[in-house]
């Protein structure tokens, strides 16, 4: 019989997961903030509507942790416009963290892949590697 | 290096210990020695063994040494799996612990019956095989990665707690006790803390509380 005292093994605190890919907006060749724009993910298992985001310079974007090489999402900016489709394509990496935590990803190789256009025109990479979620990974270009 | 190293530690001071007995039988008219080797085995982690995944069985020596002061030496086995929170990993090895007690309350007919707190070292050296490490992930998605199998070691700190008492005026003794654990050093496969180390418990956090219900047999 054994009592654990002060188990830690369930917590894991937040920031030491796997990092989110982060996404800016650009119009005319210009980093921009867009008045409304709405990201459904496909996590394999099911779609996340991760909701409207009001009048944002950025966004995070948690991509697929499973074995999956890429991730699906699809943009809109207006309630009754187009959703456009985006395939981010990645390697990935996997790294210790801790007992609660568990394990983490770091993904290379970022790449993003305009499978629909409208309401996006195209897509500019930014810093092809997600290590932390500081810099800006993807381009949307309106 | 280092897991020889506290193995021969280990063992030159169970040499003590038993050179330290001899002593003591020799100079039986100083010490009025009577033989006293204590020999218990661990009934109730062996009966909780039979119905769980963990696997433990353990057993003691003790020894009087000199009027309240007693050694012990402990050896075990453990096997168990850990599942939970995304893990899947298991262990199984011998452990082995040396120390020693004092008795602080005790019965003036019977020497061996009372309560006694001490101290132990205990080491663990036992292989593991970590199937799934969690990675976590959002909206459902999640996978994990894995280790194969490896030789580890940990060594802990064991405070030790408890009583004797005699069954009825027979040989036999109950020995209880309660082990507040404390892990000193592990050795880890890539840097991956154990979750679980044979004879220590589950180690995610470096403190434990053992308890174990012993039937004993006095020489």
């Amino acid at each position: 019989m054994m009592i654990s005292c002060g188990g830690d093994d369930d917590i894991c605190e937040s920031g030491e997961g796997t990092p989110r890919m982060k996404i800016m907006f650009k119009k005319a060749d210009k980093v921009t903030k867009l008045d409304s724009i709405k990201v459904y993910v496909n996590y394999g298992v099911r779609t996340v509507d991760l909701g409207w985001s009001r009048n944002a310079d950025s966004i995070l974007v948690p991509l697929r942790v499973d074995d999956s090489p890429f991730t699906e999402l699809f943009v809109k900016i207006q309630r009754k416009g187009d959703s456009a489709k985006v395939r981010v394509n990645y390697t990935t990496k996997s790294i210790y963290v801790s007992p609660g935590c568990g394990a983490k990803l770091n993904y290379e190789n970022v790449s993003g892949q305009l499978l629909k256009a409208t309401p996006i025109v195209k897509l500019e990479t930014g810093q092809n590697f997600i290590e932390n979620e500081e810099k800006t990974n993807l381009y949307l270009v309106f | 290096m280092k897991k020889k190293l506290i193995f021969t530690s280990f063992f030159s001071l169970l040499g003590l210990l038993i050179s330290a007995q001899e002593k003591q039988v020799a100079s039986k008219e100083k010490w009025r020695y009577e033989p006293n080797f204590m020999v218990g085995v661990d009934v109730l982690n062996t009966t909780v063994s039979f119905f769980s995944d963990r696997q433990l069985f353990q057993g003691f020596i003790s020894s009087k040494i000199k009027d309240n002061i007693h050694g012990i030496v402990e050896a075990g086995f453990e096997k168990n799996v850990y599942q939970k929170n995304g893990y899947d990993a298991t262990a199984n090895g011998p452990f082995f612990k040396i120390g020693g007690f004092y008795m602080l309350a005790k019965d003036r007919e019977n020497e061996f019956n009372g309560f006694y707190g001490g101290a132990k070292l205990a080491g663990s050296f036992y292989n593991q095989e970590y199937f799934a490490i969690p990675i976590r992930g959002f909206g459902g998605s999640s996978s994990s990665v894995s280790m194969p199998s490896s030789s580890q070691s940990s060594f802990w700190l064991e405070g030790t707690i408890g009583g004797r008492v005699q069954l009825f005026e027979s040989n036999f003794f109950i020995d209880v006790n309660m082990q507040p654990r404390y892990l000193v050093a592990t050795s880890k496969q890539d840097e991956v803390v154990p979750m679980i180390v044979p004879g220590f418990g589950r180690s995610s956090s470096k403190f434990l509380m053992g308890f174990s219900w012993n039937i004993a047999y006095n020489f």
